[in-house]
């Protein structure tokens, strides 16, 4: 795992910060480490994910005096094994974290 | 000050703009008013918001007040953006275990 860019303005502009991760490992195993609950929730957070375009799930974290902890979000797209592309919102801090993977 | 009224301050064109110029050379209000084509009202109105953030400093020399950019100013937006560089640094690694034991068949 090696981290190829940060910060990378990109093309969403300045408001964006944009972290890109290179796995080393085979799409079908990064594949259940990012679609199956339990072990999503190992690395990551408690959530309720399904790999279904148009599911909405949530992921709980650990509230703090700004965060009551959700982050809600939307299955995008879906190719089973190539690509997954998510949608998230922390309403209250104005933040809509997104997260994409994809085989090269 | 934390770092919505720093993100506020510096979301205006024209105080981003002033803040970088005063982060390379230390400047007056009428000098910046030149520079800028604004009237010096509105400057000093921008300079007394960039200000209230902490992000400038002052100093005094005789009738004339010179401003630039606090190098302590930016520090709760740096926290910020670290607070979110962070987050990903410390979940990355345990994705790295969770990959390692599916790989194990655990």
């Amino acid at each position: 795992m090696k981290s190829n860019r940060e910060n990378d303005p990109g093309s969403s502009g300045r408001s964006t910060i944009r972290v890109e991760y290179e796995l080393a490992e085979e799409p079908a195993i990064v594949w259940r480490a990012l679609t199956e609950p339990a072990l999503l929730a190992k690395w990551l957070m408690p959530n309720d994910i399904r790999p279904v375009p148009g599911h909405r799930f949530t992921f709980r974290g650990v509230p703090s005096a700004s965060w009551d902890g959700v982050v809600y979000c939307e299955i995008l797209e879906v190719e089973p094994g190539k690509r997954l592309d998510t949608a998230g919102a922390i309403p209250h801090q104005g933040m809509n974290p997104r997260l994409t993977a994809s085989t090269r | 000050m934390n770092a919505v009224g720093i993100f506020r301050a510096l979301g205006d064109t024209t105080r981003l703009a002033v803040f970088e110029c005063l982060a390379g050379e230390e400047l007056n209000v009428s000098t910046l008013t030149d520079r800028f084509g604004v009237s010096q009202p509105a400057m000093s109105q921008h300079l007394a918001i960039l200000r209230d953030c902490n992000l400038l400093e002052r100093r005094r020399d005789g009738k004339n007040i010179y401003y630039r950019a606090s190098a302590q100013g930016m520090r709760p937006m740096i926290d910020w953006f670290n607070h979110y560089r962070a987050f990903w640094a410390h979940k990355l690694p345990r994705l790295q275990t969770v990959l390692n034991e599916i790989k194990q068949g655990k």
